[in-house]
């Protein structure tokens, strides 16, 4: 018997989250998007609010490290990411010890998920190489392989990715769905609820792995440009990682992954037990997300971001690849021109100055007004290490 | 030296195809006919669960199995359901036939023997990890591998172990068994040969990242894909390389071999073709999505499952026929004389003609 309660709360559409946005963003024409509506959020009343919660143990600090030899030939180097990764967390955390570092966060007793982003499996996705790093680095701690669980929302694109053959022995992979409508593996009673094109199901469901399945998750997204939400990485890659049914927030050429995306990361338990964000920028699309294939747009940085804030990560990571876009001649992120606009997604995926939808990156400045981290760049910690390159 | 004289059931017929790319030789399909385009679904049908596996076939009855744990018997004219078994969980193991077994392997980390015609069960085996690799038999030798990181040898008749042996890492790799000999890739990175008498490491070969391509035998020679990017042509006896041929990503493609050539897909969504003594690249094509099933040679034909069903010609690569019907990506066809069985990652079932 389910002996849960839950509690429903409301949360502002777009229109009011992103009101100081307004002349901060280059070429924001905000009269093109309509207003999002009001999203209902059904959570458990009787979770037990973390103090590892979203933003975390240390708000607005995020560690990037380099290697040029992170990423050779588009193959992963994990002796080269181990070392990234111990330095990166033993200066997110001031501990000297690696290990010390990750018990900040990973308790033996836990149940680890490792929540990957394979959707651009085969050419971008989580590396098996770092997700080999995390899981030696949690059994570390004391936890055994069978309470690590390696998961996504879509099992056909981790088998894509052979995370099964990939991850140690003993750790679970699961996938939440065998395929796009099946909805056996999500909590009834945890749901986002708003209607944004009068689609006939205006739910999405939390992932039961995230509502009753584990007790922490260290998120792993990848470095990728979004043709919705202008890029997808922590805050994405957990809240549409985590719900189904979230491709009706996109009808061409609008996109209510602002705030959608923020309100999802907002709800219990999923913003408890999110306690560690590790960005694999091994390869970083910066354009044609988040499903290209295409290696013309796929640059091999050899970057990884670490912290506990999800909104200030993704805030470096937009800089970034807003970065690269200029420097390769493509559009912005930001851009509001509507003859960018194409509905042809072969065009999108061969053609960096054009886009599928207005972009929505004020999605993460959004997240950040919910509590979930800092956006504003001058109050961000930004720490980077370089190793080599 | 590789004895590898008839790797066929007696029992079968030239139109069965019991196990994945036909049967144990994995040679892929049956040689000498020439390519026919299929003009039409003969029928369609529709098995419980999604499909990730290769349909096998026997006399008149196609068996299929799922994600939701059923393996379902069709018959073969008509497409319907004759019956259905209820494993323990979901299947990703592609059914392997010996006499009057079905067998596969399942996410309960069973694998199960299921009577060929009454869809009962005859015995199941038990190890500690998902059995998505497809059981390989030989000499009343069930051989298999399971994401515990054990090769097991089983009695086919009882399901009583012969022997097992750990390997280095999950096992996905479905083994590639000879009289003296069984082969498999593992997610260690190595290429393993053992003692089929005995499970014994004969030799061990080390690749680049985790291996979930199945290997195949040619005289002397294994030949696998690996997740470093690889394709490897290994000397049978003692796991030496004697050529390897670099794709654009990882291979989890199964080859099929078909004279002087060996075929396998990447994850760039390109099929090559490769000269077997040399390496030395014949064609390739790009199919388009990601490759990971393996491909089927019938006569003067490549089948390949990617998003849709290619046909291609095995001398040049070049496209014949395509159709969006399939979108299983891990499902290969079953191709015949009477037509093609294919089946879709959604579950449904064709019979083309």
């Amino acid at each position: 018997m389910d002996r849960r309660s839950f509690v429903k709360r409301s949360c502002l559409g777009s229109a009011a989250l992103f009101l100081d946005h307004f002349g901060t963003s280059p070429s924001y024409s905000e009269d093109l998007i309509p207003q999002a509506p009001p999203i209902h959020v059904n959570e458990p009343q009787s979770t037990s609010i973390s103090p590892l919660r979203m933003p975390g143990l240390y708000p607005g600090r995020v560690i990037e490290i380099a290697d040029e030899r992170s990423i050779v030939a588009n193959r992963v180097s994990q002796p080269t990411i181990r070392q990234m990764l111990d330095q990166a967390m033993r200066e997110l955390t001031g501990e000297k010890a690696v290990r010390e570092s990750w018990a900040k966060f990973i308790q033996p007793r836990d149940i680890v998920g490792i929540k990957i982003n394979p959707s651009g499996a085969p050419a971008c996705c989580s590396s098996p190489e770092i997700v080999r790093e995390i899981v030696a680095a949690v059994q570390s701690v004391g936890v055994p392989a069978r309470n690590i669980v390696v998961y996504d929302r879509y099992a056909y694109e981790m088998d894509i990715g052979s995370y099964q053959v990939l991850v140690p022995s003993g750790v679970r992979v699961v996938g939440v769905q065998q395929d796009k409508l099946d909805a056996s593996g999500y909590d009834p009673n945890i749901y986002c609820e708003a209607n944004f094109f009068g689609e006939w199901e205006t739910r999405s469901y939390m992932a039961g792995i995230v509502a009753t399945g584990v007790t922490k998750i260290i998120n792993v997204p990848t470095m990728k440009d979004h043709s919705a939400s202008g890029v997808t990485g922590c805050l994405k890659n957990l809240g549409y990682g985590t719900f189904n049914n979230v491709h009706r927030s996109h009808r061409t050429p609008f996109s209510f992954t602002d705030p959608l995306i923020g309100v999802m990361c907002s709800v219990e338990p999923l913003r408890s037990k999110a306690v560690l964000h590790i960005m694999d920028g091994t390869r970083m699309v910066w354009h044609g997300g988040p499903l290209t294939q295409n290696q013309d747009f796929i640059h091999q940085a050899g970057v990884m971001l670490v912290g506990t804030d999800p909104v200030a990560m993704d805030t470096i990571e937009l800089e970034k690849i807003e970065a690269k876009r200029s420097a390769e001649g493509a559009l912005s992120v930001w851009s509001r021109d509507p003859n960018s606009l194409t509905q042809d997604g072969m065009e999108f995926y061969q053609d960096a100055a054009k886009n599928l939808f207005y972009r929505q990156p004020h999605h993460i400045a959004a997240a950040g007004k919910l509590g979930l981290g800092i956006s504003d760049l001058k109050q961000i910690d930004h720490r980077l290490l370089r190793i080599r390159g | 030296m590789v004895k590898d004289s008839s790797n066929r059931d007696s029992t079968l017929s030239e139109k069965d195809w019991p196990a994945l790319l036909r049967d144990s030789s994995r040679t892929g399909g049956q040689n000498s006919q020439a390519f026919k385009k299929p003009v039409g679904a003969r029928w369609q049908a529709k098995v419980d669960g999604n499909v990730r596996t290769a349909p096998i076939l026997r006399d008149c009855f196609l068996y299929v199995t799922s994600l939701s744990g059923y393996l379902h018997a069709i018959d073969v004219a008509t497409g319907r359901l004759r019956w259905k078994y209820k494993a323990g969980a979901a299947i990703h193991s592609t059914p392997s036939l010996s006499n009057k077994r079905v067998l596969f392997g399942c996410g309960d980390g069973k694998v199960y023997a299921v009577d060929s015609e009454a869809g009962t069960k005859l015995w199941n085996f038990t190890t500690a990890g998902e059995v998505w690799a497809s059981p390989v038999v030989r000499s009343d030798i069930v051989y298999l591998g399971s994401a515990d990181g054990i090769t097991y040898a089983v009695n086919i008749e009882t399901g009583a172990l012969k022997w097992k042996q750990p390997l280095g890492g999950r096992i996905y790799s479905t083994a590639y068994a000879t009289e003296q000999y069984v082969f498999t890739g593992c997610g260690d990175g190595y290429v393993y040969s053992l003692n089929a008498k005995t499970g014994k490491i004969l030799w061990k070969t080390g690749t680049g990242n985790g291996i979930d391509s199945s290997p195949a035998v040619v005289g002397e020679t294994v030949l696998v894909g690996s997740n470093d990017f690889f394709f490897y042509a290994l000397n049978a006896g003692d796991g030496s390389i004697q050529w390897r041929y670099e794709a654009g990503l990882g291979i989890s493609s199964a080859p099929a071999v078909s004279g002087n050539l060996v075929f396998f897909g990447s994850k760039d969504g390109i099929l090559q073709a490769l000269d077997l003594q040399t390496g030395r690249l014949a064609w390739k094509t790009r199919i388009g999505q990601a490759i990971t099933a393996p491909p089927v040679v019938s006569g003067s034909t490549i089948w390949i499952q990617s998003g849709i069903i290619h046909a291609l010609n095995t001398t040049d690569g070049k496209i014949l026929w395509r159709a969006g019907l399939g979108d299983g990506v891990q499902s290969a066809p079953v191709v015949t004389e009477d037509g093609v069985y294919l089946a879709s990652m959604q579950g449904d079932i064709y019979a083309l003609a």
